[in-house]
């Protein structure tokens, strides 16, 4: 017995050190060989920008590529320009009261370790902000969404931050105070981002045709899922950098932490599989990376804190729940291109739940737990109804969704005066499309 | 003929050609208690809420909706002092109507395309199955109707919907080409799923791109 305890207080010690060497400010970013592990990082999780670009633009139809491609490029730079000038300081600024940082707006970045740190976390921010535009994909108007991405990450997502990784500089976040634990983000960025997506699709409504009157739900396949293959296969490569950087320090906690992730991912492949073979589906493949997927944002919180089998344990139900998931979303005739809210909100509540029930040498600790809950009722609280307030605010000043007209002749031309595939694309070709001049080219409103 | 004050013994005697008497008199009713005097573009409504009450088969439904359409081509006033009205062909129900038809060839090159294109939509819609088509045709009317378009311009599409021929175009304003091109797609849409509503348009494109009238006005000018 009393070897017993003296075990369980060990890995106590054990897991609060690990916690401790990840999260403190003072041990993270300290020498040049940090710099370097995070600068990798940041580069890491920058090519997960090209894998939600390609994971959305292949599952978008080809009348609709160019448009999703674009705004995964605009989001990142706006997102990462909007996070400089004030989501940063909003995150990272010295927080007192534990709810807000206070300063570090419009950041100089003049020393190394403040620039490598921004570089980092802007990346982040920015993942946050993308995980809508899949969600969103084929009827939201440009402009607007812009406008929301700026919301997000200068708003939605730094303010909730702040409650979580507030401490960089002064303070500390009041659910930090508490003891909650996400690593790397699965509720700081990937449920976040997933709510705010909900929020939007709820205000957008669906694509034209999804669902039928009598509650049937047409497939709408996307145009190339080789893409769509190709662009998770970028995002878990991405998600080394996204779990590894966190720990913002090269250290001895990164071999487990990538292992973990690597496990998990491959067990969420694995529980979408088995998902589907029980509920007698064929195997899709769109369901497939999407499991793997929810297998890696249900890691994200835990994967410095639990051991391999728990990791395994994590993604495997992330993979079951990004399936069963986006059939609950269908339930309720909500539209979400992607499944961006099944994979990012859903699997990413699990996975911060997750690593309050494994956590290493204090397994199902109901304190641990309810700190997460609260967390995660937080995430949810906070950023649904601002996400929610937000884009009924532009839908009534500027408009969320395209016309009919324009959604039918596909966003890349409406909103972009371009096609992704003009070879075969004849059919989506514009009266005078043929014609425009290249130097004078011709708003699409003007052809409507 | 914008409106028709058709009255329910009308309907009846029409539709007792495909239905026995108690269903006819149930029809009958249903006419009296929420259609009389309302508008053509309600008969698929019609049909629809009659299939409720008696039992019908797809086909069934296209036939009734093609007699009532014809029935509603002739001035409703005589149809309800003919019994036996109903055997009127579409051609002269054409003929019987209140402005002067040209022949097709000299329709405007746009109309012409635009009868070409809805032709070929209609044609490929019947291919996915009677339950399909009636909804297409349903949502047709429910979307022509909000959009506020004259009455002439409906009946003359719905008529093409239903009785397999060309619909009738001469009526429609060039204004409402653009229009009338996006409510087949969202009627389309709505009705098989949009994947397939792509496939239709385009395919309808290709198709009508095929014919020597192309050369005039090309169908993608419509989109």
């Amino acid at each position: 017995m009393l070897q017993q305890r003296t075990k369980h207080v060990l890995s106590l010690g054990l897991g609060l050190l690990i916690l401790s060497d990840t999260a403190s400010a003072d041990t993270v970013l300290s020498r040049p060989v940090d710099y370097v592990w995070v600068a990798l990082c940041a580069a890491l999780v920058f090519t997960m920008q090209a894998g939600f670009a390609l994971l959305e633009g292949g599952s978008a139809r080809a009348k609709n590529t160019i448009n999703v491609i674009m705004k995964n490029y605009v989001d990142f730079c706006v997102g990462v320009l909007a996070f400089w000038a004030v989501g940063f300081g909003l995150m990272f600024g010295s927080n007192y009261t534990g709810w807000l940082g206070l300063d570090h707006f419009v950041p100089e970045l003049s020393n190394t370790r403040n620039a490598v740190f921004f570089l980092f976390q802007s990346m982040f921010a920015a993942t946050a902000a993308t995980i809508v535009s899949g969600a969103v994909a084929e009827r939201m108007r440009f402009t607007p969404y812009v406008i929301g991405t700026v919301i997000i990450t200068s708003l939605i997502y730094p303010v909730y931050g702040s409650w979580v990784w507030g401490s960089f500089y002064t303070g500390s976040g009041w659910l930090q105070t508490l003891g909650f634990i996400d690593f790397a983000g699965s509720t700081v960025v990937h449920a976040i981002g997933g709510w705010c997506a909900l929020a939007a699709i709820i205000v957008l409504g669906p694509r034209l045709g999804r669902f039928g009157r009598d509650g049937s739900v047409r497939p709408i396949a996307g145009h190339n899922l080789t893409l769509v293959g190709l662009g998770v296969f970028l995002l878990w490569f991405g998600w080394f950098g996204f779990n590894g950087g966190s720990t913002l320090a090269a250290n001895e906690t990164l071999g487990p932490i990538l292992a973990n992730t690597q496990l998990a991912g491959a067990a969420g492949v694995m529980g979408a599989l088995l998902a589907m073979r029980l509920a007698r589906q064929p195997l899709y493949l769109t369901t497939a990376v999407n499991g793997g997927l929810g297998g890696l944002v249900a890691i994200t919180a835990g994967c410095a804190t639990m051991t391999a089998p728990f990791a395994i344990l994590s993604g495997l139900l992330g993979g079951v729940i990004a399936a069963l998931g986006s059939r609950l979303l269908l339930r309720f005739r909500l539209d979400d291109v992607v499944d961006a809210v099944s994979v990012h909100a859903f699997c990413g509540v699990w996975g911060t739940v997750a690593a309050g029930l494994f956590f290493t040498g204090d397994l199902f600790n109901p304190e641990r737990i309810i700190v997460q809950l609260i967390g995660v009722v937080a995430a949810f609280a906070w950023s649904f109804p601002v996400a929610l307030l937000s884009f009924k605010l532009i839908d009534r000043i500027w408009g969320l969704r395209v016309n009919a007209i324009h959604e039918r002749r596909g966003l890349d031309i409406s909103e972009h005066y371009e096609t992704g595939y003009p070879e075969f694309q004849t059919d989506l070709s514009n009266r005078g499309f043929e014609n425009l001049p290249e130097s004078q080219p011709q708003r699409a409103t003007t052809i409507a | 003929m914008d409106s028709h004050a058709m009255p329910g013994e009308t309907v009846y005697k029409t539709l007792l050609s495909h239905l026995d008497e108690q269903d006819a008199a149930i029809a009958q009713a249903i006419w009296n208690t929420n259609y009389a005097g309302s508008r053509a573009h309600s008969l698929v409504t019609f049909v629809k809420e009659l299939s409720n009450r008696i039992t019908l088969s797809n086909d069934s439904k296209q036939k009734l909706l093609i007699a009532l359409y014809k029935c509603l081509q002739t001035n409703p006033a005589q149809t309800a002092a003919v019994p036996a009205a109903p055997a009127q062909t579409a051609t002269q129900a054409r003929k019987n109507s209140s402005f002067i038809h040209p022949e097709p060839a000299l329709l405007a090159p746009d109309l012409l395309i635009f009868s070409k294109l809805v032709e070929q939509i209609i044609t490929d819609i019947r291919q996915q199955g009677a339950a399909v088509f009636i909804n297409f045709t349903q949502l047709l009317q429910e979307k022509m109707h909000m959009a506020k378009l004259p009455a002439q311009t409906c009946e003359g599409i719905l008529l093409g919907c239903i009785e397999k021929e060309k619909p009738d175009c001469r009526a429609i304003a060039r204004q409402h080409l653009h229009l009338l091109v996006n409510i087949f797609y969202i009627a389309l849409c709505e009705a098989a799923g949009p994947t397939i509503a792509d496939t239709l348009l385009a395919n309808a494109i290709h198709v009508v791109e095929q014919t020597p009238e192309a050369r005039l006005y090309h169908p993608r000018q419509l989109l």
